[in-house]
């Protein structure tokens, strides 16, 4: 039965295990996470992670049902999510708490802190606050969700969250032939470009070509690689002549030459360690404790790497785009890469277990197994390394530490999505003063608005923003009497689940720290609070 | 069926059994309200609109278990049913006042009359020339009175699509936005890898599954003649995962898995990326690799749009140039990217078919004719060519001009 389960979730979960790998899965298996207010938003994101296979949801929530929910029954609605989202995945453990966020905290806080991490709907200032404090001093990363009108908003909350698998989207290959390798410079030595016939002369990948003339090369030009455009473009005609020629001198049709000059300008570049990795070599976690969490572990091994066998440069990434060449020409080389990958990678394996072992954590043969399959991993992944660290909460709101910057040159433009995050802010004072959101009633609106006004004023006054806010948001939020539409909340709740997948499987790098979509113009911003 | 005046969806409270207190409280706040960013010409209204919801649903394809981790209309009992069927009776029984009516189809076995009673449509399709075709539907259905479009004719078309953690969602009005066709060019070309690294100089563990699955299948039709690959049939792929760990190991190639194989077979894979950038509003990109990043900004309408700008399309070869010349262009160039044209003409009087694929016999007769010059097959300077294919439901229409 085992068996056939594990058959089957692989057959479903086959589009997402492509993206995020077994491992990612694993990590999505074992979460448990917590979502406050099973409001149209907060059940689309719900419903957004239970379909992939979280371990386990909790939803708080201490409202019934009402006819804006759905239909009406007498249930509670947290009861009532529960139960329908439950449907959607059997693989899903479900549960509910019937009541509101404030009473937990007033009682207990501390449930909070089973949770891989918690996501807030549409949460007062204060409750969000309260909660955010709690959180941050947990290291429970909190996802603040909102949908108002037609805005959207997130704010993510985590004091540190590692990425070792970020997956880029475009990077450049490391193929060090700048600098190559000792095992690199004995491969490219069993090659003799002009004593080959035509077949194998054609059939020769791009990078044999490259390294070979830039040989030559550094012979001839003082051990100096071509580094400005005229030199490369020299470079690259130093490889055409390189091109047979048949009985009349005409070049011939060698794709993989064409291949290699058109690479001269990426294939050369140094192997340097990236500006973002110096900056997280040079971080205070790097100086490891036994309390240090295993990225900063690897981190380090990985520094102390570069420094020793790896000469001042990573790890090598171990793998080469395909290209012009025949089938054995092309494995060989990529062995070449693959092995020397390996051997980086256990090297770094062996720094790893030196520094678990000089804090007092002793490593059995299980541990170093997984620690290989880990460097490997990281191997792959050295260039790429990110660490978000977002502002808490407390240092958003706080008038000593808000980003004052960031808003007042954002509102040089007086309709950047900026100003929704004002609003919101502002929306979120009417609610402390009047206990309820603006607009929600025809017979209000009109009123509102003057009253909103004062809001704003009050707002931007007591921060010292020199802002100006348009009195058509402040009509148009009047307008929105607080209505939750589903197009919106359907939109939050796709990209939410997904900021929470990043941050549950630590892989892809999630947004710092507050992200809004405007459904009007079909626009978004991210801004740093 | 809702009437044709009548934008669709929602009643304003008329304490019919379907309705309760409260149900439209959240949309009522943007129908009944005016507000600053509302269009000038918008009336809000607490009449409300009348009507009921109806939708019509076509897909071809039933249920698999693959599909459960997103589509969430569909259980496990639900597999091997089709998709349409299901997905109505979720939302009819799940939905008061809902009228969901499945056609399991595909959509071009359905015509105008069918696609002209509806308000807006609404497409999640898997492929560029289903598009395309949808496209052509639609444009096909306007109506032109002395050159001017009527706007009672056009039904908006809203289309989009993900892949991974990308996607995009996109606003077309035929006849007065830019079409499918229009910005065709965006769509990176279908990565084909060449025939001598596939027959002969596999590197990879793709190529060696693409060997199986583009020559080994069509010769060894190891499930029987004719029968097509599969992509969602376990037995097909685990078929061509076996024969491709054999190719693979025959070159020491590694890195042949179930998953890539199945991934290999699949149908859906057209890239949707945009690199054309003009400033804003129909068409919207998504990628949330790193962060969440959207575009959004203004397609615009292509002025010799091979399906919607209504201009003749000049094909502009010599009296000399072979027929199979003509057909290349019109596969390879980037504005028409057609399957499969089959070409016809007038010639003396009478219509000739010059070539076509989709028919075995047709196509035996006619293939002659792409060795022989367009001066051989009676064609003429000037005339008129129409050319069928699956990437449109209406044949074109292309005038030929003769170069020197």
């Amino acid at each position: 039965i085992m068996a056939a389960t594990k058959a089957s979730k692989e057959q479903k979960y086959d589009r997402q295990l492509r993206l995020w790998g077994d491992h990612g899965q694993e990590s999505l298996e074992n979460a448990h996470v917590c979502l406050i207010n099973a409001t149209a938003t907060g059940t689309e994101i719900l419903k957004n992670l239970v379909l992939p296979g979280i371990g386990a949801f909790t939803i708080v929530d201490g409202h019934t049902v009402s006819g804006e929910d759905f239909l009406c029954t007498l249930q509670n609605r947290a009861q009532a999510a529960t139960e329908l989202l439950q449907e959607l995945n059997s693989d899903v453990s479900g549960n509910f708490v019937e009541e509101s966020p404030d009473k937990l905290l007033d009682n207990d806080p501390e449930f909070f802190h089973r949770f891989t991490i918690v996501i807030g709907v549409q949460l007062p200032e204060s409750t969000c606050l309260r909660l955010g404090s709690v959180l941050w001093s947990a290291s429970v990363p909190f996802l603040v969700c909102k949908s108002y009108g037609l805005i959207g908003y997130m704010r993510l909350a985590v004091q540190e969250h590692t990425v070792i698998e970020s997956h880029p989207d475009n990077a450049l290959e490391d193929l060090r032939l700048y600098q190559p390798f000792a095992e690199f410079k004995n491969h490219i030595q069993s090659y003799d470009l002009d004593s080959m016939d035509k077949k194998d002369h054609s059939h020769t990948p791009w990078i044999i070509i490259v390294a070979k003339h830039l040989e030559k090369w550094l012979s001839e030009h003082n051990c100096q690689p071509p580094k400005n455009y005229k030199e490369k473009e020299a470079f690259r005609q130093f490889i055409r002549e390189g091109i047979l020629k048949n009985e009349n001198g005409v070049p011939e049709d060698e794709e993989n030459f064409e291949e290699a000059i058109k690479n001269v300008n990426t294939a050369l570049n140094p192997t340097k360690i990236p500006s973002a990795v110096e900056d997280l070599f040079n971080c205070e976690q790097c100086n490891i404790t036994s309390q240090s969490p295993s990225f900063w572990v690897m981190l380090q091994a990985v520094k102390e790497f570069a420094l020793k066998e790896g000469n001042g440069s990573l790890p090598v990434r171990g793998t080469i785009p395909d290209m012009i060449a025949d089938s054995q020409k092309f494995i060989n080389l990529q062995n070449v890469y693959r092995e020397k990958a390996m051997q980086d990678a256990a090297a770094v394996s062996k720094h790893v277990e030196r520094l678990l072992q000089s804090v007092g954590k002793v490593c059995c043969s299980h541990c170093i197994a997984n620690c290989k399959h880990l460097c490997w991993r990281l191997g792959k992944n050295a260039f790429f390394l990110r660490v978000v660290r977002c502002r808490s909460l407390a240092e958003e709101y706080s008038v000593d530490s808000v980003n004052k910057d960031e808003i007042t040159s954002s509102m040089d433009n007086p309709d950047s999505e900026m100003v929704f995050y004002l609003m919101f802010r502002a929306v979120d004072r009417f609610y402390q003063q009047h206990s309820r959101y603006p607009g929600v009633y025809n017979y209000q609106v009109e009123d509102d608005i003057s009253k909103l006004k004062l809001c704003v004023n009050s707002l931007l006054q007591e921060y010292s923003l020199n802002v100006n806010i348009k009195d058509d948001y402040i009509h148009e939020f009047c307008r929105y009497g607080a209505a939750e539409p589903h197009t919106v909340a359907a939109f939050l709740g796709g990209s939410a689940a997904q900021e929470a997948i990043k941050i549950i499987s630590h892989q892809f790098v999630p947004f710092n720290n507050t992200f809004i979509y405007n459904a009007m113009s079909q626009t978004s911003a991210t801004l740093q609070l | 069926m809702a009437d044709t005046d009548e934008p669709m969806v929602v009643d304003g409270g008329s304490g019919r059994t379907c309705e309760w207190e409260g149900r439209w409280n959240h949309i009522k706040k943007f129908l009944e309200r005016s507000g600053p960013f509302t269009h000038p010409d918008f009336e809000p209204s607490t009449e409300g609109l009348s009507g009921f919801c109806n939708i019509h649903v076509v897909d071809m394809d039933t249920i698999d278990l693959s599909n459960l981790n997103r589509q969430f209309l569909f259980r496990p009992k639900d597999v091997g049913r089709p998709k349409a069927d299901v997905a109505a009776d979720f939302i009819n029984s799940r939905i008061p006042g809902c009228c969901v009516v499945p056609h399991f189809k595909k959509i071009q076995d359905l015509d105008e009359t069918f696609y002209r009673q509806f308000h807006i449509i609404v497409c999640g399709l898997d492929s560029i020339v289903a598009r395309r075709w949808m496209n052509g539907m639609l444009l096909s259905l306007l109506v032109y009175e002395d050159g001017v479009l009527d706007p009672g004719s056009i039904i908006p078309l809203i289309d989009g699509g993900t892949e991974g953690f990308k996607g995009n969602a996109r606003v077309i009005l035929p006849g007065m936005t830019a079409c499918i066709d229009c910005t065709l060019e965006l769509y990176p070309p279908q990565i084909n890898f060449p025939m001598c690294t596939i027959a002969s100089m596999p590197r990879l563990p793709e190529h060696c599954i693409e060997y199986v699955r583009v020559l080994l299948w069509p010769k060894e039709t190891p499930f029987g003649d004719g029968v097509i690959l599969d992509g969602d049939d376990p037995e097909h792929i685990q078929w061509v995962y076996q024969r491709s760990l054999e190719r693979a190991a025959d070159f020491h190639i590694t890195g042949v898995t179930y998953r890539l194989t199945q991934a290999a077979c699949a149908t859906e894979v057209f890239k949707i990326a945009s690199s054309a950038y003009i400033p804003l509003n129909n068409y919207m990109v998504f990628n949330d690799v790193d962060g969440l990043y959207t575009y959004t900004f203004e397609a615009e309408r292509k002025e010799n749009c091979s399906a919607c700008s209504q201009v003749p399309l000049d094909l502009h070869f010599s009296p000399s140039s072979k027929l199979q010349e003509m057909l290349d262009y019109l596969t390879e160039s980037a504005s028409l990217q057609m399957k499969s044209p089959a070409i016809t003409a007038t010639v003396e009087g009478k219509n000739k078919t010059l070539y076509l694929q989709s028919v075995a016999s047709i196509e035996q007769r006619t293939r002659p004719n792409l060795s022989k010059t367009l001066k051989e097959l009676g064609l003429t300077d000037g005339q008129e060519l129409a050319v069928a294919d699956v990437t449109t439901p209406q044949t074109m229409l292309f005038r030929l001009c003769f170069t020197s």
